[in-house]
């Protein structure tokens, strides 16, 4: 039993909505009307239906590839977008992972001091975190704070003194209990400060320098900048390429 | 298939169905369904992927639109002449296959057994 041409007419002229509109454009009519003829002469409607919507699903499979070429300055566009996109998200995470790396270190001093209570000797020899020695060393500090926020002892100081963050930290130290950030006191000291609050109503600060680190994730940022640069010319010449007349058999 | 070049070769191997639908235009001009009916006896080939490969093969210049029917509804085409060469080449391709086969005591009668 055959179905009613038009239905199936109806319906593969919906199917032909899957195809590119340029395709359809081109071709529709005469897609319809070898449908309709082919229909017509088939002696067995199963394997003419069935070899109809393979050929359908193949061939927009196919067309849409097709149109998909990189040649294409919109398809360029689209890939650069994401391309630059991926390569954004590998720099922040990376810079993340950095970042929550120079935590480790300072965290783990203010984990070890406030288990102890704040008993922790942190009287050692001070190190001077504005030289250069400490900023490239990437050893921790700590510094134990009083409630209202003076330091009263440490193992560092910032030009002779013991560190004096600003006093804000004290109160989300007080509010939430922990806190990190970056501390930046002069433009070429960076600090991983990582704080918390005491049981006796104080507080205690460990730092790292972030030089180091920083250098590394300007480094990686370079390399990805080379990078992004070299997708830009290549799908730009991918384009111009595309572009070129060619020599006709 | 988007290739525009001088040499047949470089077309080469061709897929069944683009042996199939250049073989059915051999003899002349063709409407799409006439080439489909034909090329059918050489390879699977449904309207999406007949209309695709002349477009291919459209674009790469191996065959030409001849013109509309009279009722718009049907396009005729034909083969240009680097699309005569890239068949007879395929061709060749195909009959040196053909004779390795035999050189090695294939014989077509088995395929039915």
């Amino acid at each position: 039993m055959k179905i009613p041409e038009q239905w199936l007419m109806r319906a593969y002229g919906a199917a032909l909505e899957l195809y590119p509109a340029a395709f359809r454009a081109k071709y529709g009519v005469q897609m319809m009307d070898a449908v309709r003829l082919g229909h017509r002469a088939s002696t067995n409607e199963f394997q003419f239906l069935a070899n109809l919507a393979w050929d359908t699903v193949w061939a927009c499979l196919r067309e849409h590839w097709r149109e998909a070429s990189p040649a294409r300055p919109g398809y360029a566009m689209a890939f650069a977008a994401f391309f630059t996109g991926m390569l954004l998200t590998v720099a922040v995470s990376y810079q993340q992972v950095l970042r929550v790396g120079a935590d480790r270190q300072p965290r783990r001093l203010v984990e070890a001091i406030r288990s102890a209570q704040g008993q922790v000797e942190v009287e050692g020899p001070r190190m001077e975190i504005a030289s250069a020695e400490w900023l490239e060393a990437g050893r921790a500090f700590a510094v134990i704070y009083d409630g209202s926020g003076r330091a009263v002892a440490g193992d560092a100081t910032l030009h002779g003194a013991l560190p004096q963050p600003p006093r804000g930290i004290f109160g989300v130290l007080r509010e939430r209990g922990w806190d990190h950030v970056t501390w930046q006191p002069e433009p070429s000291i960076r600090v991983a400060l990582v704080g918390a609050r005491l049981a006796d109503g104080g507080y205690v600060l460990a730092g790292q320098s972030l030089t180091r680190s920083e250098r590394q994730d300007a480094r990686f940022h370079d390399l990805l900048l080379w990078i992004w640069l070299g997708m830009v010319v290549t799908a730009v010449g991918i384009v111009l390429l595309g572009r070129l007349p060619v020599p006709n058999g | 298939m988007e290739k525009r070049l001088d040499s047949p070769e470089a077309f080469l191997p061709l897929t069944p169905a683009v042996f199939a639908i250049l073989l059915a235009l051999a003899d002349g001009e063709k409407h799409g369904y006439a080439i489909m009916q034909e090329a059918r006896q050489h390879a699977a080939m449904g309207p999406g992927t007949l209309y695709g490969s002349l477009d291919r093969l459209v674009t790469a210049g191996l065959v030409e639109e001849a013109g509309l029917s009279e009722d718009e509804r049907r396009r005729y085409y034909r083969l240009k002449g680097i699309g005569v060469r890239v068949l007879a080449a395929e061709t060749a391709r195909l009959e040196g296959a053909v004779r390795r086969a035999r050189g090695k005591g294939v014989v077509t009668g088995e395929a039915r057994a």
